[in-house]
């Protein structure tokens, strides 16, 4: 097994050395992209949060186009589909309002300050 | 373990990840970014620009994508590594108000088991927080499209579409496995034919969208797939494709008449 192992090893590097010469450095960061840019995400979206000019959302209701009622909602709840109802809007092409507040999605550590499960609010389930 | 990871590393970093479309969520689609490239007051702005635009528009439904990486580092046709719907909402805020904004629903790769995705609802500072170039993709379908797109997201076809079942490159003509890309398709065949039947969705898509050939060596290829969870070959009998947000935009621009593409920088 282990033999094996550096067998696979000695080809790819000999495989590979050209991008090992101009790619180090990229190299080293795909290598931990997902662990270490997940980290980043999470660092990005909480510096977002914390710098204190986000609001956050923790629900969102598709608005129904010019009065018509969208199709059934799914995982989206009755109340979530009133709301589509009574939050018909205007027809698509004419200039929509857009809150000037940015909205971002709650962090971790807010999220455990509620006792309510909030994660059903914030992911998409439909 | 240690010996596996080392591979991963040489051959992802060194060959493969370096020529390849990185669609999947905020994680992979921000390799680059070990840090954060850009200040949140960089970001709130830029994706407040995002919104505004699709907004001023009329734009009640649209395909929206990021660039993870720098284009600069994505193989020949490929520019946006990420591709999600931005839906005008009415959104709630933790302090019980309502506000008009866009929600943003994505297919994201979980944190500890990247080859699994989940649907994921946020919002456009969060589609952006990562990102590695302040640069975003827009298509708004036709009045329309978009009007049976706000059908299919708001049923449970949207979820019934949906395969947990991740690759990097996933084929937008088979079963079996999914990005991004192919469910933002997915979603959008559901809403031009006005069905949740899926064979019928893959059988219009094999005869009418035209999928990106993935340029990368196939030796690089079968290797990154036995040691990388998240890259699979499974579903690609033949030379591997996928679907991006340029291929949707040329698939919606031949077929969807009065859909528009719009790239948006920041504004100087």
């Amino acid at each position: 097994m282990e033999s094996k192992n550096w067998l696979l090893i000695t080809l790819l590097a000999s495989s590979s050395v050209a991008y090992a010469t101009d790619q180090s450095l990229s190299g080293q960061a795909a290598g931990n992209s997902v662990q270490a840019s997940a980290h980043a995400s999470a660092s990005a979206g909480h510096a977002i949060a914390a710098s204190g000019q986000a609001t956050l959302g923790v629900s969102a209701i598709p608005l129904a186009i010019g009065g018509i009622v969208s199709g059934t909602a799914g995982a989206v709840s009755a109340h979530a589909a009133r709301g589509s109802a009574q939050a018909a809007t205007r027809p698509i092409g004419a200039p929509l309002d857009i809150s000037d507040e940015t909205i971002t999605i709650m962090p971790p550590d807010e999220a455990l300050k509620n006792d309510k499960p909030s994660r059903e609010k914030i992911d998409k389930g439909i | 373990m240690k010996i596996k990871g080392l591979i991963c590393s040489v051959l992802l970093g060194g060959s493969l990840l370096a020529t390849m479309p990185v669609q999947a969520g905020s994680f992979s689609s921000s390799s680059s970014a070990t840090e954060i490239k850009f200040t949140p007051e960089q970001i709130i702005k830029f994706a407040k620009q995002v919104e505004k635009t699709m907004a001023a528009k009329g734009a009640h439904v649209a395909i929206l994508a990021r660039m993870g990486r720098p284009a600069a580092e994505l193989p020949e046709g490929m520019h946006f590594t990420h591709v999600a719907f931005a839906v005008y909402s009415q959104i709630t805020a933790a302090d019980g108000r309502t506000l008009p904004g866009y929600a943003i629903y994505n297919l994201y790769q979980q944190d500890k088991h990247p080859e699994v995705s989940d649907l994921v609802q946020d919002f456009p500072v969060d589609f952006f927080a990562g990102v590695a170039v302040l640069e975003a993709g827009i298509i708004i379908p036709s009045a329309k499209l978009q009007q049976r797109l706000l059908d299919v997201i708001n049923s449970p076809t949207y979820a019934a579409l949906h395969d947990p079942h991740y690759s990097l490159i996933a084929n937008p003509y088979t079963l079996g496995r999914q990005n991004c890309t192919e469910h933002t398709l997915d979603i959008i065949s559901a809403a031009i034919y006005q069905t949740s039947d899926i064979k019928r969705i893959k059988a219009n898509e094999i005869a009418y969208f035209k999928a990106q050939p993935v340029n990368v060596n196939p030796f690089k290829l079968a290797l990154g797939s036995l040691f990388s969870a998240e890259i699979s070959t499974s579903d690609q009998p033949d030379v591997p494709v996928t679907a991006t947000f340029e291929t949707i935009g040329k698939f919606l621009d031949k077929y969807d008449t009065g859909a528009v593409t719009i790239t948006i920088k920041p504004d100087m």
